[in-house]
């Protein structure tokens, strides 16, 4: 280990550290849509900002796929699928954040609409 | 001499293949985040790149995905893609630095990141979610570690290796 691995190990600490405060600061933004894909196809738009419980139902590519909305976070309730990796997952509200259901084709991503759109486009 | 060089790459290629092997059986990491891995049969290929330079430790480390590649996960399959790029943009920015003034821990460190952002944008183009780039910050300092620790081994084996060829 000599000079120049401290100089990038610190650069390559400071550049991440950066790049996670940017990432935190578009978690903070408020307004969160949860959007549902399947096949990277918009199924559902979610407003999470109601309070209220609901229940939503998707075709997935092994069955239904109910959904949970409770007090501004989403989680995959029910799923068919050999590991049950999203199910097990639980609750996600902050923006970026994201379930995959890799067997059931199935993403949802929590969005805030105008950084989001802007960085994917 | 050929013979002698030919006889400890292929020995090299051979313990590589052996490393991923016994990594794929401990898939605990992945559970922290998924795709994360250990990385140790780089330690093979910086071993390869100090001793024998670049080509020969880009030759092992193509053959070495290709090989496992039909252990595995089955040649042309997703894991495959994603360990072949993975591959091509590590060994291709330890090619790049492995003559400067970094040590084989910084080439280690730099590659074992590389290898994250090279399966990070595959999985961006391949599995078409844009909004994976936000675990690349958690993935980078991950292989920051893991680059330390491969970095450390490589070095002490070649130490070790150089007494005795």
């Amino acid at each position: 280990m000599n000079k120049s691995d401290l100089k990038l190990i610190a650069s390559i600490l400071g550049i991440t550290i950066v790049f996670l405060a940017i990432f935190s600061m578009i978690q903070k933004q408020e307004a969160k849509t949860a959007v549902i894909y399947y096949q990277n196809e918009v199924m559902q738009r979610i407003d999470l900002t109601q309070n209220e419980q609901r229940e939503y139902i998707v075709e997935g590519e092994n069955g239904p796929v109910v959904i949970e909305v409770n007090k501004g976070k989403i989680r995959v309730k029910q799923e068919e699928s050999p590991l049950h990796i999203c199910s097990k997952q639980g609750y996600i509200s902050k923006n970026t954040e994201m379930i995959v259901c890799l067997p059931n084709k199935i993403v949802i991503q929590i969005e805030a609409k105008d950084i989001i759109d802007a960085v994917v486009r | 001499m050929e013979y002698k060089k030919q006889t400890r790459l292929s020995m090299f290629l051979a313990l590589s293949i052996l490393l991923s092997i016994i990594e794929s059986f401990f898939p605990i990491l992945s559970g922290i985040l998924p795709g994360m891995k250990l990385g140790i049969a780089n330690i093979i290929i910086v071993i390869v790149m100090f001793l024998y330079g670049r080509k020969d430790a880009f030759l092992i480390s193509i053959l070495r995905v290709l090989l496992m590649g039909m252990l595995r996960s089955g040649v042309f399959s997703i894991a495959f893609f994603f360990s072949l790029t993975g591959s091509l943009f590590s060994i291709g920015i330890m090619a790049l630095l492995y003559k400067t003034k970094l040590s084989i821990i910084g080439v280690s460190i730099i590659g074992s990141i590389f290898h994250s952002v090279g399966q990070m944008i595959t999985a961006i183009l391949i599995l078409k979610i844009p909004n994976l780039i936000y675990y690349l910050p958690f993935m980078v300092l991950f292989s920051l570690i893991t680059g330390l620790l491969t970095g450390y081994l490589a070095k002490q084996s070649i130490q070790y290796i150089q007494r005795r060829l």
